[in-house]
């Protein structure tokens, strides 16, 4: 497969596209706690750090496979997203944020404290296993693990619980049970992302994984419409994509995506997509066509 | 009250008290709901009508006094636990999740009666797609009911009120209830409509689900309910059949004031 890739593609269009790959994985997770359970998250970078390092220390202490290296890199994250989760997620809003954001900054500083992590020096020799076809197999693997949430029972709970908590609840949605397993499967596709991550750049840093780049993966799901999945693929791809062949703005990176939050706000609080499902894409064709009211049975 | 038929009571509040720091809701408040039967709660604004809803759905726990339904007592349990017990309910300002499609509303309705977690959904497993069709046909049945089932593919907050309110309904029915508690059904609605939604409140009654509201159009609770209990303060001060209640001085003095001599 890279080896097509590199038949078609040079080095750094894969190189490229690779982290795009890899940062639409953290999205997706982000995508899922914040834009679809509504549950607002500063902290993904962290999760994805964890991922990082614990793939990475595998990989360079035990010589664990790769995959399997990734997956606990992975696992890990959702564990701590689990134990993150239990007790702040009974909180709402800006203070989920503020507790996230706390949490973040906690993990970046044991990091930078550890010995085993490299501390400030950071973790350099990481083997670099990280391929495209790896990432596109994952991404892959990941919309499909979505969307099929997206339209299922349990996705449905989480989609309740952002619109209106006590309602959800009073239907009977199991709310704290619903929001801790978004928060674990979120968490731990940063965790497979941060993982991915460390095998391709092949040298981790704590301040690589800080607020501006937690920040920076709020801003992929806003700009492209939060909760909806080809929302997220679109701004991840912008996002990411725009300052590569963008070089001349790149120092103004950061200063463009608050411009474009501000911006987003203002014009289209829902970003570019949102609202907008796969589902429901093909539903409204299937109208159309019949031209009858499609009652449901959309699968 | 002429005693007619062995009913089994299937709500029962016992001396149950609610106080807010010095604000005393909900003072000592017995009542008996029987099966089957139509119960309404009236009162004037801030009696503590929508706080006995909440006490009984589990959103508060009561500082004293005892909640059981059917026998069981159900004051500490969280709210979805209640729900699957089988009480439903519908609130007073709409709460409907307005992103979501008419359909996906009542479906959220049946969660508590279907089991299908994250991994369930991943794998979509036969047994899966038979309960998600269910769910579906289901959810369809209890909007036809309320004559919602040509917008289930509208998005819940694009629907006129008085449908909203009827959505909700739909949405508390697909929980399988026992007993059912809508609050201010009929707020927002123009006579029709109330007619309408008289006529579906009868139909739910006759499925057998007991039926216990809050409304404060007199007409349409006086032509509805079998039984009335009055609010005042936080205390229950009358309970009765509708024609003795609009006789009850108490009642008279509380919408109206007193009566100077």
């Amino acid at each position: 497969m890279d080896s097509i890739f590199s038949m078609f593609l040079n080095d750094y269009y894969i190189q490229v596209l690779t982290m795009l790959g890899i940062y639409l994985i953290g999205a997706l997770g982000l995508n899922l706690i914040t834009g679809v359970t509504g549950q607002l998250s500063f902290g993904h970078a962290a999760f994805l750090s964890i991922g990082a390092y614990t793939s990475a220390i595998l990989s360079l202490k035990l010589h664990t496979p790769f995959g399997l290296a990734i997956l606990a890199g992975g696992l890990m994250a959702g564990l701590w997203g689990v134990l993150l989760g239990y007790p702040t997620l009974r909180l709402t809003g800006d203070y989920l944020g503020i507790a996230t954001l706390g949490f973040g900054e906690i993990v970046r500083v044991v990091f930078l404290n550890m010995t085993i992590t490299g501390g400030a020096l950071g973790l350099a020799g990481i083997p670099r296993n990280t391929t495209l076809t790896v990432v596109l197999l994952v991404v892959i693997l990941s919309v499909w693990a979505m969307v099929r949430l997206e339209n299922s029972r349990f996705g449905r709970s989480l989609v309740a619980i952002r619109e209106d908590e006590i309602a959800a609840e009073a239907m009977g949605v199991n709310i704290t049970t619903a929001k801790i397993t978004a928060f674990a499967i979120g968490t731990f596709l940063a965790g497979i992302s941060g993982g991915l991550y460390a095998h391709l750049i092949q040298y981790l840093n704590p301040s690589d994984f800080g607020f501006l780049k937690s920040f920076e993966f709020l801003t992929f799901i806003v700009l492209g419409g939060l909760g909806s999945i080809p929302g997220v693929i679109l701004g991840t791809s912008v996002l990411t994509l725009a300052p590569e062949f963008l070089r001349f703005i790149s120092d103004y990176r950061m200063l463009v995506y608050g411009l474009l939050m501000v911006f987003m706000m203002i014009v289209r609080p829902r970003g570019l997509l949102g609202g907008v499902q796969l589902r429901r894409l093909f539903a409204k064709k299937n109208v159309q066509q019949t031209g009858t009211s499609a009652s449901g049975g959309a699968n | 009250m002429g005693v007619k038929y062995m009913t089994k009571t299937i709500l029962e509040l016992d001396n149950v008290t609610i106080r807010f720091g010095g604000l005393t809701a909900v003072d000592s408040v017995d009542m008996k709901i029987e099966e089957g039967t139509i119960r309404a709660l009236i009162g004037p604004n801030g009696a503590g009508k929508s706080t006995i809803f909440n006490l009984i759905t589990g959103i508060y726990a009561p500082t004293a006094g005892e909640i059981r339904f059917m026998g069981n007592k159900i004051n500490g349990l969280k709210p979805h636990v209640i729900t699957k017990m089988g009480i439903a309910r519908t609130f007073q300002n709409i709460r409907l999740f307005g992103e979501m499609t008419v359909l996906d509303n009542v479906k959220i309705g049946m969660h508590c009666r279907t089991c299908t977690g994250f991994l369930g959904a991943l794998v979509r497993s036969p047994r899966v797609k038979a309960e998600e069709r269910a769910i579906t046909e289901a959810s369809m049945e209890a909007l036809k009911l309320m004559e919602l089932d040509h917008k289930a593919d509208e998005l819940a907050m694009n629907l006129p009120y008085g449908e909203q309110r009827r959505l909700e309904i739909a949405r508390a029915l697909a929980s399988r209830p026992k007993l059912i508690l809508l609050d201010e059904p009929a707020a927002g609605m123009n006579p029709q409509e109330k007619q309408t939604l008289m006529s579906m409140i009868r139909k739910i009654q006759a499925m057998g689900l007991t039926i216990f509201l809050v409304e404060h159009d007199m007409k349409f609770v006086m032509s509805l309910s079998d039984r009335i209990a009055v609010l005042d303060y936080g205390r229950k001060i009358a309970a009765g059949s509708p024609a003795e209640v609009q006789r009850n001085p108490a009642v008279i003095a509380a919408y109206l004031g007193k009566e100077v001599v």
